[in-house]
């Protein structure tokens, strides 16, 4: 059969004169060290001098400065991994969950398991850590840091082993996001927008009035459908004509204030009623419309609109 | 026989495919555990040897090949036959090969060489790295190869290496550049010096370590792998199935390479000879710093 020519070259080593002579040496006389052999046969080379077993250099009895940069070991085992520093991690963190199965196990149980933490992101932990990550190595990893989380606050080594995946300085565990709450006269100030308008409410208990840049709303936006974007949080939880509301708003257009206006009035309605708060947000009332105006692209007369289409 | 005839110490063995083939120590005698004496120069006993047969190896489903229509023909000299829509690899083959494995991987590890395990496959990731750890020092993992290991070590070996060739050049290139422009006599100077500057980066490069010998645990998954180790003159062993083809290794082990079994026993006693040879190569060691080294003559060649 035909071998590739890498396998031939092998091969042919096997069969050198001079190897084959070593061979049949050992094999007479099982007690003859390897050496240095005389050739009758002049144009054969010289085979490769065999140095006794014992006065090679071992790891115990050599000096590190007087050897080759060959002949000394990489002491990481992961080191033709080229990416020992993930290794040395992953083996670390695995260990960890191996050692705690027994309380993971518990936690998952208890459904209290995998609190997600601030770890850095992918680029950031490639360059702080040294590391060759993709995005699924990436997801796998902070999968399992999660799975560690819940123990780190009673176990330091744990607490150790998850600091370099967050940002120096920054808690392991996320802080929870600030709650607002009424000021001293009982009012709460929320913020909303909807394209470039961008509306600031105080919403205090009262009767039911709402004032926009200091103008009563029905002056202010003379269209139906304005005016009832900004009551229909009040309609939505039942909560119409109990608050006055005085809103600062400005940029863009009468509708797009209106939109910005009413968002800042459903949050303040969360302010004043918390438990309001998720029914308001199922609905979508407290979230901003991100969406802009898009941009005119070159050669097009608007953002998507051609120029007309000439046949010739 | 105590060995008396160290050569001088200046002249280290080359590290050459023919320093890394078994010796005479290789021919040893089987001894127990009970009369083998750790100052002599034989080969500590192992368990292993004596467990290989081929009834274990039968036991580990090393026998079960994969159906004939997959076949490599150049694995025809390892199958017995066929049975149940599979081939049946013949394992006297294996035990043989095996065997051999087993003496190279000492003799290797005996000669300071490193011995990388690589094993892709998710499944055997941790027999390939209990393998490494078992074996001690001079044993490696790799359990996802990347093209360039052995062929381009310098920048996919950059992390484990610590030095970026790469990143060095860009910043000797930008000082390079930001000099010239400050200075005009700086821009001459800098004209001719920039073969000096890779010159300098060039011999600033710290060694970059390849694998003296490698272990394929799953073979069929890691062909790169056997080709950059052929293009850098580095053996093989590797665990052959049925639908492998031999031609690129150059110790093949006819195996069953599906079953956990099969591949946890290959990497276990090639991990367990890998460390009777360094642990041998301490033996030894100890030893000869006990004497008093003699100069080697040209006269006493006339003994052997």
């Amino acid at each position: 059969m035909s071998r590739p020519l890498q396998y031939t070259r092998l091969l042919s080593a096997y069969t050198r004169p001079s190897l084959s002579l070593h061979l049949n040496r050992t094999l007479l006389s099982p007690f003859l060290l390897p050496c240095r052999t005389a050739t009758t046969d002049a144009t054969r080379s010289q085979p490769p001098t065999h140095p006794p077993i014992s006065a090679r250099p071992t790891s115990r009895n050599f000096d590190a400065e007087k050897q080759r940069p060959d002949q000394l070991l990489p002491d990481d085992p992961a080191y033709f991994t080229g990416n020992p520093h993930y290794y040395k991690y992953l083996r670390q963190i695995n260990a960890a969950i191996r050692e705690n199965e027994s309380q993971l196990r518990q936690l998952e149980d208890n459904g209290d398991a995998q609190t997600s933490a601030d770890w850095m992101n992918l680029q950031t932990m490639q360059v702080q850590l040294e590391m060759k990550l993709d995005p699924t190595t990436y997801r796998n990893l902070t999968e399992k840091l999660n799975f560690l989380v819940p123990l780190a606050s009673k176990n330091p080594k744990i607490e150790e082993l998850l600091r370099p995946f967050v940002l120096p300085g920054q808690s392991l565990i996320k802080a929870a996001p600030e709650t607002l709450t009424l000021d001293e006269l009982g009012r709460s100030y929320t913020y909303g927008s909807r394209k470039r308008a961008i509306a600031q409410v105080w919403m205090v208990e009262g009767d039911g009035q709402i004032y926009v840049n200091g103008i009563p709303m029905i002056d202010v936006f003379p269209e139906i459908v304005e005016r009832e974007s900004i009551v229909r949080p009040f309609e939505a939880t039942g909560t119409l004509g109990k608050y006055n509301v005085w809103a600062l708003v400005q940029a863009s257009g009468p509708m797009s204030q209106a939109s910005a206006v009413a968002v800042a009035v459903a949050r303040g309605i969360a302010v004043h009623n918390p438990h309001l708060k998720e029914h308001l947000q199922q609905l979508g009332m407290t979230t901003i419309d991100t969406r802009q105006k898009e941009r005119i692209k070159t050669n097009k007369i608007g953002a998507r609109k051609s120029r007309t289409w000439r046949k010739r | 026989m105590a060995d008396t005839t160290p050569t001088k110490q200046s002249d280290p063995p080359l590290q050459t495919l023919d320093n890394l083939l078994p010796t005479s120590s290789s021919y040893a005698p089987i001894i127990t555990p009970d009369t083998w004496d750790p100052e002599s120069n034989v080969a500590l006993p192992t368990n292993v040897r004596s467990a290989l047969t081929i009834r274990s190896l039968m036991a580990a489903s090393m026998h079960l090949g994969h159906a004939p229509k997959h076949w490599n023909p150049h694995m025809l000299p390892f199958i017995y036959g066929e049975r149940n829509g599979i081939h049946i690899i013949n394992l006297e083959h294996t035990l043989s090969h095996l065997r051999r494995a087993i003496n190279v991987c000492r003799e290797v590890a005996f000669a300071n060489g490193k011995i990388v395990f690589v094993g892709t496959k998710r499944a055997i990731h941790k027999i390939t790295v209990d393998a490494a750890d078992r074996a001690g020092e001079g044993a490696y993992y790799v359990l996802d190869w990347r093209g360039g290991i052995v062929t381009n070590k310098e920048r996919v070996l950059r992390r484990s290496s610590g030095f970026d060739p790469d990143r060095v050049v860009q910043m000797e290139t930008a000082v390079a550049t930001a000099q010239a422009g400050r200075n005009k006599r700086g821009a001459k100077g800098q004209q001719g010096g920039f073969e000096e500057q890779d010159a300098g980066r060039k011999s600033r490069q710290p060694h970059v370590h390849i694998p003296d010998l490698m272990i394929l645990l799953d073979y069929p998954n890691t062909m790169s792998a056997a080709r950059e180790a052929n293009h850098c003159n580095i053996p093989i062993i590797a665990l052959c199935d049925t639908d492998c083809d031999p031609a690129l290794i150059q110790y093949p082990i006819p195996g069953n390479d599906d079953a956990l079994a099969s591949v946890e026993l290959v990497a276990g006693v090639l991990s367990l000879a890998c460390r009777e040879g360094r642990m041998r190569r301490h033996v030894v060691g100890e030893k000869v710093q006990r004497q008093e080294p003699r100069q080697f003559k040209p006269k006493d060649e006339e003994k052997y």
